[in-house]
């Protein structure tokens, strides 16, 4: 477009002047040369046109434009054509839950993922997905986000990867990224160089702040070793109380350190041992905290004041016992696990022993084996006082069921907590069902069918409130069904059993249920895909 | 006839059916399943038991349910379950059901073929000419006051047009579609998007402002132009062509016609799918346009990626753009051997430089593009030729393409607005697909 004509347009004819005269050399102005002489603004609009025409007319293209290098030839095996509209119904159902789980399916069976999904993942933000999308995203995937900043994160995370060993790059990472990818590196640094990221850390430590200063200590847990014993016990003069509970946390797992030696004279000092009866010589154990503790408890990182609401005395007591390895009492005064256990239940600070026993167990099973065969023990511990615990008391028994589910085995987790759900169905425990987050991404097929016989019952018995809170867990369910309990799934559910319940309440179960049984038969139709693209 | 479930989706009237057919898809939900060359059947529980039927021929369909949606979600579950699992529907004699339904189809279309075969009505042509010239009237009045506003705006500058709000636009498309002109209005009330939305609108503006006065011109000459362009001219302005005065023509093109795109969009309250056909011998293009109120489906089933023998029949004028389909013998196959287009981007902008010099007014024009790859360029994505010649894409995000390409070469459709190319369907692994 002229940008006389364009200028004169934009201000207007009434503010502009004159219209520069017909340019005869143009060819689309030669053809207005015979036109009849009209009012300025039809003359400035006539001119557009033809030159707007003019220039669509003579439009040519860009020359010498370079060639994109082709994305790689996919190393990973091709999935079949169906698998994309799948997937692409799945991430739009329940991106974190059910897509993720189809992502590790099709990783574990070398599967690339339908290139027409790549834009819309690579969009994705949510970093756990992001570590499932890496092994699937296939050479194509790499190729395209090369090609866009906003996708950098496939290349940039690449170099944290668990057999990264390029320490230059890490320690550069480790100087100048955001704190989560210096956390990474740092790791990272520690499995290859122990003593020099801790000699970084050592550092690097003064200019930081509490915050950082506490996840970089906590970082020292990878590749722990005596040796970082000098360093941490400078820790637990630092300024922050994070920072020292981090440093004696750590510490407590080395158990030659003079801190484990100090917490283990602590504790010994607390419980006493006992007989009971006149015929089987029962053992008791009797606690006894101390009135008050100096600096030097809190510079082991137990802390003067305690929060949650418990005495000073239960919170030391819990403290203590959390930073000893539970073995050792074991050893210490000759009984197994259960027997111990039983053996506090008439002291006033039993509960508070246990509560600590039963952190320890968790802190403590990866390093001490003997310390994670706690776990049945004071699992039942804790089954038990669901009973006794009034329902509003629930939640604080609850809490460590859940944790103690980490230490178990992916089949007695499993075991553990459908038979409690299995004993307690009538109780309408909403709080338990919190344990079914805890379980293991598959079911196996006994577990999955009992939790299947288990919501029938649940559904044909318990009360509306119960139900619903029950029905709440599906999506986690169909999840986690194994395929081999697909059919089952997809069986008729019977919701006129109970006839006491209102038509409102039917239709929301049956929608539920319904819901249910559409991810169900979307992951029936992805395995199905995924099989022929396999063969 | 293999159907993808990509075609499926493309049939539903909007997302909530195509959800709603994909949970029918389920064979529990179904009885009575089967398939011939001619149609796919079933019958479907639902609140009662549905008896769903397609005709294989076009994809028509019908279902004994009470939805007013078509295709209903019934229909689409059949229609999933077939391309799902095409071996759920085994062969077999259609049911009586579905006989009678195919009959009724069959005798509907020969009473519109005999329909059409038929003499005219005797029409009054005195009355015809008052009413034509009543209308030719109506229309000039219309415009001259159009011009009369034009010229006002130029004179007081399009710079505070920004601010106008789209009202200003608006009440002028209004008195346009008074005057008996609502092709011109729908023209000017789309100018009502520009002020404001690139930095060039200014450019554009003007542009489209200048087209609209060389229309008026060419107008108040109408009489001195040939009848092809005369007949354009009045298509641009709002006449309609009757289907009357189509089926009488006897110029029509039989050719395989290749759906190679299609755009959906809405204007006032009607859904707008244009489609574009490739003609696999004659190598033409033809423009098909339907309209269907709220979720009312099209009369004609257009799938991309697919072809059907069939007859075009050219609107009247110069542009031999729009067209309407006269379907032949036999159904609509896959999109299965190379489509023919052009190699080099040169030839294409000629034959868009020949089609603008027939009618100045021409707005989208399709190619289809061989051995084409997308790279990046320096203002956005090009789409680059064999010969290393560049096109720039429109702003619409190219990662899918290029996601399904890997950056290999491929034969493309795109439309071309005079500024970029708006990809709509690519041809990847043996497979034709929209994109």
């Amino acid at each position: 477009m002229n940008p006389d004509l364009l200028r004169t347009a934009l201000v207007g004819t009434a503010r502009a002047g004159a219209l520069a005269p017909l340019d005869p050399a143009h060819p689309a102005e030669a053809l207005l040369a015979g036109w009849p002489a009209g009012d300025p603004e039809s003359v400035l609009l006539l001119r557009a046109g033809v030159q707007a025409v003019f220039a669509a007319a003579g439009h040519l293209p860009a020359e010498g434009v370079p060639p994109l290098p082709e994305a790689p030839a996919e190393t990973a095996r091709r999935p079949a054509e169906r698998l994309g509209a799948l997937l692409q119904t799945a991430l739009a159902l329940d991106a974190r839950g059910l897509f993720g789980g189809l992502l590790d399916e099709l990783a574990a069976r070398h599967l690339h993922l339908p290139h027409e999904l790549l834009p819309d993942v690579l969009e994705l933000s949510d970093s756990r997905l992001r570590e499932q999308l890496r092994p699937v995203l296939g050479e194509r995937g790499r190729w395209l986000a090369r090609l866009n900043p906003q996708w950098s994160w496939v290349e940039a995370a690449a170099p944290l990867d668990a057999d990264d060993s390029d320490l230059e790059r890490l320690q550069q990472i480790f100087q100048e990224a955001e704190l989560p990818q210096r956390c990474r590196a740092l790791a990272a640094w520690r499995r290859v160089a122990p003593a020099a990221a801790r000699e970084a850390v050592a550092t690097t430590l003064p200019r930081e702040n509490a915050e950082t200063r506490g996840r970089l200590v906590s970082e020292l847990a990878t590749g722990l070793s005596i040796d970082d014993e000098a360093f941490l016990e400078s820790c637990l003069d630092d300024r922050s109380a994070v920072v020292k509970r981090i440093a004696a946390q750590l510490l407590s797992r080395l158990s030659t350190s003079a801190l484990a030696a100090r917490l283990r004279a602590r504790g010994e000092g607390m419980l006493t041992a006992g007989k009971k009866g006149l015929v089987f010589k029962a053992l008791t154990l009797a606690c006894a905290p101390p009135e008050s503790i100096d600096k030097s408890w809190e510079r082991d990182g137990i802390p003067q004041k305690p929060t949650g609401g418990r005495g000073q005395r239960a919170a030391w007591t819990e403290a203590v016992f959390e930073l000893i390895p539970p073995s050792h009492w074991e050893s210490l005064l000759g009984a197994p696990p259960d027997v111990l256990i039983e053996a506090l239940q008439d002291d006033p600070f039993g509960p508070s022993v246990v509560v600590g026993w039963t952190r320890a167990c968790c802190r403590f099973a990866g390093d001490d084996p003997p310390s994670a065969r706690w776990a049945p023990a004071l699992w039942k511990y804790w089954s038990t006082a669901l009973d006794q615990a009034k329902e509003q008391e629930r939640g604080p028994v609850v809490e460590p069921l859940q944790a103690l589910l980490a230490v178990l085995g992916p089949a007695e987790r499993e075991a553990s907590v459908l038979d409690l759900l299995w004993q307690r169905q009538g109780a309408g425990d909403v709080s338990l069902l919190e344990l079914l987050g805890a379980l293991p991404a598959r079911w196996s097929v006994p577990g999955a069918r009992r939790f299947l016989d288990l919501t029938r019952s649940v559904i044909r018995k318990s009360p509306d409130n119960f139900v619903f809170h029950w029905c709440s867990r599906l999506p986690l369910a169909a999840r986690a069904m194994p395929p081999e309990l697909f059919a089952a799934c997809l069986d008729p559910w019977d919701l006129t059993a109970d006839t006491s319940r209102t038509t409102w309440v039917v239709s929301s179960l049956e929608r539920e249920l319904d819901k249910f049984q559409e991810v169900i038969r979307l992951r029936q139709s992805f395995f199905e895909a995924v099989s022929a693209s396999v063969c | 006839m293999p159907i993808t479930t990509e075609q499926v989706t493309q049939l539903a009237p909007d997302a909530n059916s195509a959800a709603a057919g994909q949970k029918l898809k389920a064979q529990k939900n179904w009885s009575n399943l089967g398939s011939s060359a001619e149609a796919l059947w079933g019958q479907c529980q639902g609140s009662a038991l549905y008896q769903v039927k397609v005709d294989l021929s076009n994809l028509g369909s019908s279902c004994s349910c009470p939805s007013r949606k078509f295709p209903c979600k019934h229909v689409l579950g059949l229609l999933f379950l077939c391309a799902d699992s095409p071996a759920a529907l085994p062969p077999g004699e259609p049911p009586a059901w579905v006989v009678e339904w195919l009959q009724k189809r069959q005798d509907r279309e020969q009473k519109k073929a005999a329909k059409a075969e038929a003499p005219p009505k005797p029409v009054d042509a005195q009355a015809q000419q008052k009413r034509a010239e009543q209308r030719d009237a109506r229309v000039s009045d219309g415009l001259e006051r159009l011009d009369l506003w034009l010229r006002d705006l130029v004179r007081n500058g399009l710079a505070g047009l920004e601010s106008r709000p789209p009202s200003f636009w608006e009440e002028q498309s209004r008195r346009l579609v008074d005057a008996q002109a609502p092709g011109l209005a729908a023209r000017l009330s789309a100018l009502g998007e520009l002020p404001g939305s690139t930095p060039e609108w200014p450019t554009l503006l003007l542009a489209e402002l200048g087209r609209i006065q060389l229309l008026l011109q060419a107008w108040r000459r109408i009489e001195q132009l040939q009848p092809p362009l005369q007949a354009e001219i009045r298509q641009l302005l709002g006449w309609n062509v009757s289907q009357e005065e189509l089926t009488q023509r006897t110029d029509g093109i039989p050719d395989r016609w290749c759906v190679v795109g299609q755009t959906l969009s809405e204007d006032r309250q009607l859904r707008v799918q244009r489609s574009w056909l490739l003609g696999r011998q004659t190598r033409r293009w033809a423009l098909i346009v339907q309209f269907a109120p709220g979720s009312q489906p099209f009369t004609e089933v257009l799938p991309v990626g697919m072809e059907r023998s069939g007859t075009i029949v050219y609107y009247p004028g110069v542009s031999q753009q729009r067209a309407r389909l006269v379907p032949a013998e036999g159904g609509l196959t896959d999109i299965s051997d190379r489509l023919p287009g052009t190699d080099r981007f040169e030839e294409f902008l000629g034959q868009c430089a020949g089609q603008l010099s027939r009618q100045p007014w021409t707005r989208g024009l399709c190619g289809l593009f061989r051995d084409v790859t997308i790279v990046p360029g320096v203002n956005g994505w090009l789409l680059r030729d064999g010969a290393g010649q560049g096109l720039p894409l429109t702003r619409r995000s190219p990662w899918k393409l290029l996601a399904l390409t890997g950056g290999q070469a491929c034969d493309l459709a795109a439309e071309w607005d005079g500024r970029g190319l708006h990809p709509l369907g690519v041809s990847l692994d043996g497979r034709y697909r929209a994109v």
